[in-house]
């Protein structure tokens, strides 16, 4: 058996303590925001399964909708809390707010928004949900953080909302119907001319923090068609990227390629991951992405490559 | 049911216990699995043995806490999975991120026979983890207990992804050197 294999069954013998310790962790508390005690890691709500996708198992009976296309675009169909022992999924800060699940998209640890950004106070969120809470728990304002919430100055708050402690960010991400890229690149998160810079890495650089994100320079017309076949392209389902199902467990190890991350003017980043083929998703709404057009693509990722190179 | 009464169950040889095991831990068990098999099949597969394995372990065994019990079998099963599937190729998904860091403490060679004195190797991994801040040990143990992404953890843990890590790399840095001081590698 290889060493790291031998080291990996290793730390399996862990103490049981040290494991209640882990799956019990709390974020690091804020003078004011208070995450609620999430007992226990491996069973949450359904929503992390519809953001990231990757960790989700209930019983035949119980699958949640699937994301389903038509002649009006690509449905991400609305999500149902629904948390118990029969469900498991990824911790993730959320919350209900006028039927809605708002599903933290990533926090910027300053007060990028405090002054200029948060704009109407909505609502604070009673952050007591956790995996014993029962389906009437589920109710306006419930979820797995504790916060004040506001609308993010310039986004529609039917899609973001944020909140001045560390700015996070949240995304109403499902419940959507996505036809062309500006339906999200445009109308939601405002990505054309709204930028200041453009960093880009490598999949690989990425994952194994071997290289810090580049920021792509003097490729500003580059950028622009980029964005402009964004906007133009057709959602699909993220499913539908080709890859070899008998060679690789996920899409993200089979065509991921590089990652770029618009810096928007108000200080939040759009991340976006390309995949081969010509393929582009948002990293908070993990369940869609369009398609480019070949050339488009291609002269992107020739531009990728020699900045990350 | 509750974790006594289901111990209880094994005790008596009531085959119920499976059902019940199933009933309240195998989706926690399948996500165990998943997360470094990343297939459903295989996955549910492991999630079967456990319960196997937890027969024929209880009794003489009374677990203290069933969850890290079951945890523990699931995720040898998958782990012991994973490295047949993938002997003779280079596999994808996150265990193979994982193997490749751990691999920097250890390097990743393939052995005939274990490589390590396997009682000696746990017992430093577990003076290891209690040599470590809490906040840097619960960090590890997500991704490498757990098999949680980076990108999991940093929201779980309400941190910036290149914080986390900064946090396993330091964490990867110290084990090498206590393994190394230990004579173990």
């Amino acid at each position: 058996m290889k060493k790291n294999v031998e080291l990996f069954k290793a730390v399996g013998a862990a103490d049981e303590e040290m494991l209640t310790e882990c799956k019990n962790a709390k974020p690091k508390k804020s003078r004011t925001i208070r995450f609620v005690a999430l007992a226990a890691s491996f069973c949450i709500v359904a929503v992390g399964a519809l953001v990231w996708g990757n960790n989700y198992y209930n019983k035949p009976e119980q699958q949640p909708p699937t994301v389903s296309v038509s002649p009006d675009g690509v449905s991400i169909p609305k999500m149902q809390p629904n948390l118990s022992s029969d469900f498991a999924a990824d911790m993730l800060a959320f919350f209900i707010y006028q039927g809605r699940c708002y599903v933290q998209y990533d926090s910027y640890g300053d007060n990028v928004f405090a002054n200029d950004y948060a704009e109407t106070y909505l609502g604070t969120s009673t952050g007591l949900i956790d995996e014993w809470t029962e389906k009437d728990g589920y109710v306006e304002l419930a979820g797995s953080i504790a916060t004040d919430f506001y609308t993010m100055k310039g986004y529609d708050p039917s899609f973001m909302l944020c909140s001045k402690e560390n700015s996070m960010v949240f995304i109403n991400n499902n419940g959507i119907t996505l036809k062309k890229g500006a339906d999200l690149f445009e109308t939601r998160l405002h990505l054309n001319g709204n930028y200041a810079s453009v960093d880009a890495q490598t999949r690989k650089a990425w994952y194994y923090d071997s290289a810090e994100a580049v920021e792509i320079v003097g490729q500003n017309d580059v950028l622009s068609q980029f964005v402009a076949a964004l906007n133009e392209a057709d959602f699909v389902p993220l499913s539908d990227i080709p890859y070899d199902k008998a060679e690789q467990t996920s899409v993200y190890d089979a065509a991921e390629i590089y990652h770029m991350f618009f810096n928007i003017n108000n200080g939040i980043t759009v991340h976006l991951r390309l995949f081969e083929g010509g393929y582009v998703s948002f990293s908070g709404i993990n369940d869609v992405c369009v398609k480019l057009p070949d050339e488009v693509f291609a002269q992107t990722v020739n531009m990728l490559g020699q900045a990350t190179a | 049911m509750n974790d006594k009464e289901i111990i209880e169950l094994y005790w008596q040889r009531n085959e119920s216990a499976v059902s019940e095991s199933q009933k309240a831990y195998g989706a926690y068990c399948f996500t165990i699995a998943d997360r470094i098999l990343g297939s459903r099949e295989d996955s549910e597969e492991c999630v079967g043995d456990t319960w196997l394995h937890a027969w024929n372990a209880i009794p003489p065994e009374r677990p203290n806490i069933l969850s890290a019990f079951f945890g523990r079998i699931v995720r040898n099963l998958a782990i012991d999975s994973y490295a047949k599937r993938h002997a003779a190729k280079r596999g994808g998904g996150e265990t193979a991120l994982i193997l490749d860091e751990l691999a920097e403490c250890v390097g990743s060679e393939e052995t005939a026979e274990s490589a390590f004195d396997c009682a000696e190797l746990e017992k430093s991994v577990n003076r290891f983890l209690q040599s470590l801040p809490q906040r840097e040990r619960n960090i590890f143990l997500a991704r490498y207990w757990f098999a949680e992404s980076q990108k999991e953890i940093a929201l779980r843990f309400g941190a910036k992804e290149a914080n986390i890590k900064a946090s396993l790399f330091r964490s990867r840095e110290k084990l090498k050197t206590q393994l190394e001081k230990e004579g173990l590698i």
